[in-house]
């Protein structure tokens, strides 16, 4: 049997498949379908200081072969996750992984101490495309100063692994992910959505009521594997591959491009068993190309000619 | 429980005026689907989607592991989803969401309010009721539509042995009006009335404000996108009512809490 053991710096994983923030609330409402821990990891939806209530409905909207949406953050808080949402994700034998996200740098440092040596909690997922409040609603990861001051911060404010989740919103997204490696994150984590918008005919309204809204879903497959790509040649960091990933073969292919784990988003919606499936395929990918580990295969790939 | 399966289509039927009913072997889910509860569905064939979309349970047989749907094909989903045959299969995740219970006081008239593609959910309710022992002369179904092409589960409801209500704007079929009026004549006429309703969020903006002027107890079923239905996407957000919030309300999920709430407390 493939060994499947995996790590994202100082974050060991079991197997190479995680759950993506957003995509899989605090885990309780998948208890019906598989043991979370099958998972190598599960990612929490965003977690803010504060509760937010997210952005009006409607939220989202389905595209050609992926979906736009608009939620806003909407989480319970910190405190409410502490006393709430942790216990339930404490008793599986998973990595959590917290996703944290603020338009402050100070509220970004207060999730970070509050969370370190919380039990149960095996990383930080810092998500730096959020709008930054000091400048304006620029996002702090579409500049790279910005990311290494928020990764920085965090840094400093924690011994927990921490992974950078980057946005493909931008021009060089090496030039970001280096940045936030030379700010002290342990790993990377690519791509979050990207941004786009949709429109009714009929109605000559915003399908989102954000107008603005982050597309996921396996369209945006290609531009996520080169982005991998790219960083795993420019960066000097283990990355969490992500960004319309349905399948083991899928999964495989970011793998091949450079990523060490993959995180499972869009298809969680589509098929509740997506993330177990892709486990078990992966394994008989390993199998039956004769691999024994997952190792073998991460930035595996060759030049077409 | 919920589960994730496969299912083999077991007959398919052109109801006329674009309405079908898909009749499924999903043993697991024909066993524990409640009245109200949902299905997500999705199936692979023209149009290829990619999301699933949301179905109200229609009629189960838990003894043959069977159950159905009714929908109008209307959008590119249920324009693909029309086209699969006998034998093919569709993925349902289900049953989800909460249910349709009947009011527990003795001597109340339960009032089933169904608006177009609104009926299914209602007709297993009326089913399930009478199978359960409620006489059927205690139950009222006020079905309505624009038009009676558009009326959906009419010779069902007739079947089941309860008072059948029609209405449709244009007097094409039963009275010409909106449900809302009819309910609004039954409710003046008895005592004692509990309404169960699905249809479009007009309809049951209508019929919600009437109950809660009347001081009628009112169970509404909300339409919403549901781009999960598992409860984790919050992409189905409501707004209920609740005083003890700073705002006056609190934020729910309508496939989670829902997709069934007190039309007291629904903030439309």
């Amino acid at each position: 049997m493939p060994d499947l053991t995996t790590s994202l710096g100082p974050l060991r994983l079991k197997n190479p498949v995680v759950t993506a923030s957003g995509t899989f609330g605090f885990g309780s409402e998948w208890a019906d379908f598989y043991d979370l821990s099958r998972l190598g990891g599960l990612t929490t939806k965003a977690v803010t200081v504060l509760p937010r209530r997210g952005n009006p409905m409607p939220r989202t909207t389905e595209t050609a072969s992926g979906m736009l949406n608009a939620i806003g953050l909407q989480n319970p808080g910190l405190e409410a996750f502490l006393a709430e949402k942790l216990p339930y994700l404490r008793q599986f034998d998973t990595a959590i992984i917290v996703n944290i996200a603020a338009d402050r740098i100070e509220d970004f440092v207060t999730l970070a101490e509050r969370l370190d040596g919380q039990a149960g909690v095996a990383a930080l997922e810092v998500n730096v495309s959020c709008p930054n409040q000091a400048c304006g609603g620029l996002e702090f990861g579409v500049d790279p100063a910005l990311t290494a001051q928020v990764i920085g911060a965090v840094r400093a404010a924690t011994t927990l692994p921490m992974i950078a989740k980057l946005t493909p919103n931008v021009t060089r997204i090496a030039d970001i992910a280096r940045s936030a490696v030379d700010a002290g994150a342990d790993a990377l984590s690519l791509v979050n959505t990207y941004v786009g918008t949709a429109i009714d005919t009929r109605t000559r309204k915003f399908k989102i009521a954000n107008r603005q809204a982050g597309l996921s879903g396996p369209c945006i497959k290609p531009l996520a594997l080169l982005a991998v790509w790219r960083v795993a040649q420019a960066a000097k960091a283990p990355i969490l591959g992500m960004g319309g990933i349905m399948n083991a073969t899928d999964a495989v292919e970011f793998m091949l491009a450079g990523a060490s784990a993959v995180a499972i988003g869009t298809a969680n919606f589509v098929n509740p068993m997506a993330a177990v499936e892709i486990v078990d395929g992966i394994e008989q990918y390993l199998s039956q190309t004769g691999a024994a580990s997952v190792q073998e295969i991460i930035g595996a790939v060759q030049p077409a000619l | 429980m919920r589960h994730s399966l496969t299912a083999s289509i077991l007959s398919h039927r052109d109801l006329g005026d674009a309405q079908f009913e898909m009749t499924v072997l999903a043993p697991a889910i024909a066993r524990d689907a409640r009245p109200g509860q949902f299905l997500q569905a999705l199936y692979v064939g023209a149009g290829s989607p990619l999301m699933r979309r949301p179905f109200s349970v229609f009629r189960t047989d838990p003894e043959a592991g069977t159950l159905a749907i009714v929908y109008v094909a209307r959008g590119a989903f249920t324009i693909g989803m029309s086209a699969l045959r006998v034998g093919a299969s569709i993925s349902l995740v289900g049953p989800l969401g909460n249910s349709f219970e009947p009011d527990p006081r003795p001597d109340v008239r339960h009032m089933l309010v169904a608006g177009g593609v609104g009926a299914p959910p209602l007709y297993f309710l009326a089913r399930e009721m009478v199978a359960a022992g409620h006489a059927p002369e205690s139950i009222c179904v006020i079905n309505g539509a624009r038009s009676r092409d558009l009326l959906v589960a009419g010779a069902d409801f007739a079947a089941v042995g309860v008072t059948l209500r029609e209405t449709t704007d244009d007097g094409s079929a039963g009275r010409r009006g909106t449900v809302a009026d009819e309910l609004s004549d039954q409710i003046a006429a008895s005592g004692g009335c509990a309404v169960y309703a699905c249809g479009p969020t007009p309809m049951l903006r209508a019929v919600a404000s009437l109950c809660v002027e009347a001081g009628v107890s009112c169970r509404v079923s909300l339409e919403t996108v549901m781009p999960c239905g598992l409860g984790v996407c919050m992409g189905c957000i409501i707004k209920l009512r609740n005083d003890a919030e700073p705002e006056g309300y609190t934020l729910v999920r309508s496939c989670h809490e829902g997709p069934i709430f007190d039309a007291a407390e629904v903030i439309w």
